[in-house]
């Protein structure tokens, strides 16, 4: 059961300034919450329409069409880069400063200072990467300073994302409320917990890398042969499998989205905790990918071959039970109730983001498979692998537009009413959804597609402009037509993309949206217990849990007594 | 009528965890950056030959002397962090801040020692492969040194203001634990680079 | 009992112990497998990484709340010092590929920022009375702070406004110099005449000012200085032309005042 903890109901409020120059002094976790979800939002519009660029170039397997052979690579990585380090894991990790402190009982993030450093270190490394891209630096720019400060500005990123990680992991571990057990969170901070915990393990990795590639391109470029060695060795972490790994979060939300909107608990609460965990431990297969140092052979095979086999297997058994036990919630209180649960924008969001995580880890799975198998001969008498293929494109699209886009879509429909104090239009949010999961289909079937059947190369390491001028390494121009079919299915998710923000601009900032209670969702969690939102400051009363679902305990315990 | 309820003892109060928590996390992510530059290390000497002999090192000669005594220098200065820590539970402050600006002095004379030992080896940035992945790796190792030593001096300055005792140590345990690692982290790097080269 | 973290994080261990250990037999025994190396020095770590956290997860048990009691009623203040941190990271960055002086700055910076952090820390601990806080806090580190900063708001916009003048041409800057003291004379005169102005806006108009100083400054320093051309004096004739020029100059000024003179030599 739940209480106010009437001692702490006396505790201080803190002087946070509300001038907009309080934005750059805050110690309140739902500042940097949402300066960190807006940000993302927006860098999200600016990498989608990187890779709408991107893609256009690749509609034509014979001429350039937008840019030219030296830009065609610096803008490929400049969209990667954007899509994963600038939205998918800053967006959840401002879910996550907003939310977890809420959902466990704590009055604020263990060290908020620390988070809002992070923000502000991601934010100026931000500036600078573009700055440095802007002036012909990043993987395959002309200016040998400014390839250094990419690299520099890619390391400011990922340490600004480390801090918030550890500042998310050592709250959820050392802040609960007592009575709440690991076992009881919420699913949202465990799957939070389970984020932060696989960022700080394999982001770091990269900063290794980048050190040792900072000093060879700076003094000699003896081994990396100029900058053409670079982004080889660092995309693994825009790629699948590690792309599982920032994904964990949209399972966190399906969960806590299906299971309110059935009105039930989980069937068998560990095994969600279980398959929850499960899949971030997946995206540790990317340092089995020969990329890495490019110093073997290019073909999988061996115990590579099963190692990323049996890590995608893996990963499907994880999403596959996850889905499969909060759809039972679902199925349950359809034959129980002999009525479908209000259908809300969250809910088809996170079922969404669910089957395309699904889709997303299925489609590694075949791609290891034949690989690994050398099934139609790839791998073999110079047959491009998978791996080497547009699939992979095909794979990002899946994960990124559609389980990451999706998942974020579900979130902010979920939690505006608590972030912002007002609710997202459900009308335009459904539409929003088909938008965004008919886009993200179409942007990813193209190349996946192209891929399988026209060998269509994802990237060329040594010869980028050789990924835009395709013509001599594919069969068909076959190719020509299915990437015209992911452009037109990014442009798609582009649209979608400003209609989230178009939806949010007029709901919250011109405050049309429907002014939010409490709990306007009958939701499950202990955030739903605090007002919408909450007061700016430290929470001036603390919420003593002792479960992860205190309002269904309420409900349940209601009806029990209105029963007995 | 007397309440004969037995009255239980009290527990030990809680130490305070989340600055120790976020020291293990840092940790973690540290001792990857270190894994992912010595990974590289190993995996581009392997690539330049199964046996690279003494054309990896290009007739460089490493003084081994000089690395141990740093190795020892550093192995001491953890003994005296720990020495800090356990003056600090004791709120033995005089003791304590002793302690602290001995290690500090021994992790600055570790870093002269380094410093010294790649000046001896001219080692010239540049020159050719093992000595940009040496300078890479080493510079850092002794990156992480250097946040180390400003952990304890910022922790030690928080132990002038008062942290101490069994609970108020915390921040100064913290620090004391960095540098356990950074020594750990140490090491590996010195193994792998300048003992197996 | 362990708790699901602390389970979790001890599974975590043996993938990835398993999974090194895999690779590692694997490299050894596949001549191309180079690459595997790599894989199994990382995956390794990681195994040890995780058996940290898993240690972590196990001493703290389930059920610690101290650090949250502490934080509720100990509550971090608002402070600059992240942005700051940000700030001198972003020129530590830009001055490691371009200037090391800006690379100086960057960490001079982070290491003030982060003794300031400190001892707000240190301060928000010391009781529940905020402002009491504050006081101490200032009493310890103003005498620091003070002095520093002055220095600092003085030396820097000198600093930049230098590079604006000696970017721009001779008569340039004079009417850069006529127009900022200008501006800054109206802005005086509207703090005068409209007291009740308020702050928002006064604040607004300082820090879009600063931050024009700033791109002025840096984009100035970025075009260099202009010309100057100096003149040449040689030691032997240097009387001579002294005269000369004096004897010029008074012809001149002479003419000036009589400009019906004529002077024939």
């Amino acid at each position: 059961m739940t209480g106010t903890n009437t001692d702490m109901a006396t505790a201080i409020t803190t002087s946070e300034d509300p001038t907009p120059f309080g934005w750059l002094t805050t110690a309140d976790h739902k500042r940097v919450g949402r300066l960190y979800i807006v940000s993302a939002i927006i860098m999200l519009l600016v990498g989608v329409l990187l890779d709408v660029i991107v893609r256009i170039d690749l509609t034509s397997g014979t001429d350039f069409v937008v840019l030219d052979g030296d830009s065609f690579g610096q803008l490929f990585a400049l969209s990667r880069e954007t899509l994963v380090l600038l939205f998918l894991i800053p967006i959840f990790l401002g879910f996550s400063m907003y939310i977890v402190p809420l959902q466990i009982g704590a009055g604020n993030l263990a060290f908020p200072r620390a988070a809002a450093a992070s923000y502000w270190v991601w934010l100026v490394s931000a500036g600078v990467l573009f700055g440095a891209y802007i002036g012909n630096g990043g993987p395959y720019g002309g200016n040998s300073d400014l390839v250094d400060l990419h690299m520099l500005a890619v390391g400011g990123l990922v340490v600004g994302l480390l801090i918030g990680a550890v500042v998310i992991g050592a709250t959820a571990m050392t802040m609960r409320s007592p009575g709440l057990y690991m076992d009881t969170t919420p699913p949202y901070s465990w799957s939070a917990l389970v984020t932060a915990s696989m960022l700080v393990v394999s982001l770091p990795v990269l900063l290794g890398q980048l050190v040792i590639l900072y000093v060879d391109h700076r003094y000699g470029r003896v081994f990396l042969g100029g900058n053409f060695g670079i982004w080889e060795r660092i995309d693994w972490l825009y790629r699948a499998p590690q792309l599982f790994m920032y994904s964990v979060p949209v399972l966190g939300i399906a969960s806590e989205v299906v299971l309110a909107s059935a009105k039930r608990r989980v069937f068998e609460p560990l095994a969600m905790y279980f398959t929850i965990g499960l899949l971030g431990l997946f995206g540790f297969g990317a340092w089995a990918n020969f990329a890495i140092t490019n110093e073997g052979s290019d073909i999988i095979d061996g115990a590579e071959g099963i190692v990323l086999v049996a890590m995608y297997g893996g990963a499907l058994l994880a999403i596959t039970g996850l889905l499969a036990l909060i759809g039972l919630a679902l199925v349950q209180t359809l034959m129980q109730n002999r009525k479908v649960p209000e259908i809300t924008t969250s809910l088809l969001a996170s079922l969404g983001a669910g089957k395309f995580l699904l889709t997303g880890a299925l489609c590694g799975f075949i791609g290891a498979a034949v690989d690994w198998l050398e099934i139609g001969d790839r791998g073999n008498l110079g047959n491009a692998q998978l791996r080497m293929t547009t699939w992979v494109t095909g794979q990002q699209s899946v994960m990124i537009y559609g389980a990451g886009l999706l998942g974020v879509l579900a979130a902010v429909h979920w939690w505006a009413p608590k972030i912002w104090g007002r609710q997202l239009n459900e009308l335009l949010g459904k539409l929003n959804f088909l938008v965004i999961a008919g886009g993200a289909f179409l942007a990813s079937v193209g190349p996946f597609l192209s891929g399988l059947l026209t060998d269509q190369p994802d990237f060329v390491y040594q010869d980028p402009s050789m990924t835009s001028i395709y013509s001599n390494l594919v069969d068909d121009s076959g190719a020509e037509g299915l990437s015209a079919l992911g452009l037109v299915g990014t442009l798609i998710v582009l649209s979608g993309v400003a209609l989230l923000l178009l939806n949010m601009f007029v709901s919250i900032t011109l405050k049309k949206g429907m002014e939010a209670t409490d709990d306007p969702w009958s939701g499950q969690s202990p955030e739903w217990l605090l007002s919408s939102p909450p007061a700016m400051g430290q929470l001036a009363e603390l919420q003593d849990l002792s479960s992860g679902t205190p309002l269904l305990d309420i409900a349940e315990a209601e009806e029990a007594a209105s029963n007995g | 009528m007397a309440d004969n309820t037995p009255t239980l003892v009290s527990g030990e109060p809680q130490r305070p965890r989340a600055q120790f928590v976020a020291t293990g996390f840092a940790i973690a992510a540290a001792a990857m950056m270190i894994a992912g530059a010595l990974a590289m290390y190993m995996a581009r000497r392997h690539a330049s030959g199964i046996h690279p002999g003494s054309e990896w090192l290009n007739g460089l000669k490493v003084p081994n002397p000089q690395f141990d005594y740093a190795l020892l220098t550093l192995y001491t200065s953890i003994v005296t962090a720990h020495w800090a820590l356990w003056a600090s539970r004791r709120r033995d402050t005089a003791h304590a801040w002793t302690a602290i600006a001995t290690t500090i002095v021994l992790g600055l004379g570790f870093v002269n020692m380094v410093i010294y030992s790649l000046n001896r080896m001219e080692l010239e940035i540049g020159s050719g492969e093992y000595p940009n992945l040496a300078f890479a790796t080493t510079g850092l190792s002794l990156a992480l040194v250097v946040v180390g030593l400003i952990y304890l001096g910022l922790m030690g300055l928080r132990s002038v203001g008062g942290s101490v005792g069994q609970h108020g140590s915390t921040p100064l345990g913290s620090a004391v634990f960095f540098w356990d690692f950074v020594a750990v982290a140490w090491t590996a790097t010195w193994y792998a680079v300048y003992v197996v080269k | 009992m362990l708790g699901i973290a602390s389970r979790y994080f001890a599974g975590r261990i043996a993938v990835a112990a398993a999974a090194a250990i895999i690779l590692g037999i694997v490299t050894g025994l596949d001549e191309t497998g180079h690459v595997v190396m790599f894989g199994t020095i990382v995956l390794g770590t990681a195994a040890a990484a995780f058996a940290l956290l898993t240690a972590l997860a196990l001493s703290l048990g389930d059920n610690d709340s101290i650090d949250r009691e502490r934080s509720h009623s100990y509550p971090a203040t608002p402070a600059y010092w992240p942005v700051m941190s940000a700030f001198g990271l972003g020129l530590l960055m830009v001055g490691l590929t371009t200037d090391g002086f800006i690379a100086i700055l960057g960490l001079a910076t982070i290491i003030t920022a982060s003794v300031e952090w400190t001892v707000s820390a240190w301060a928000d601990r010391l009781s529940k009375d905020q402002v009491a806080n504050a006081t101490e806090r200032d009493r310890l580190i103003a005498p620091f702070e003070i002095p520093l900063y002055g220095a600092l708001s003085i030396a820097i916009p000198v600093l930049l406004i230098s590079r604006v003048f000696l970017a721009a041409s001779r008569n340039n800057a004079s009417w850069i110099a006529l127009g900022l003291s200008s501006l800054v004379l109206a802005f005086a005169f509207v703090l005068y005449a409209k007291p009740e102005i308020r702050r928002a806006i006064v604040a607004t108009a300082l820090v879009a000012a600063g931050a024009g100083l700033i791109v002025a400054g840096i984009t100035s320093a970025a075009i260099g200085e202009r010309d100057f051309h100096p003149h040449e004096v040689h030691q032997d004739e240097d009387i001579e032309h002294e005269n000369d020029s004096e004897a010029t100059d008074y012809e001149e000024h002479s003419q000036a005042l009589n400009p019906a003179r004529i002077v024939v030599r």
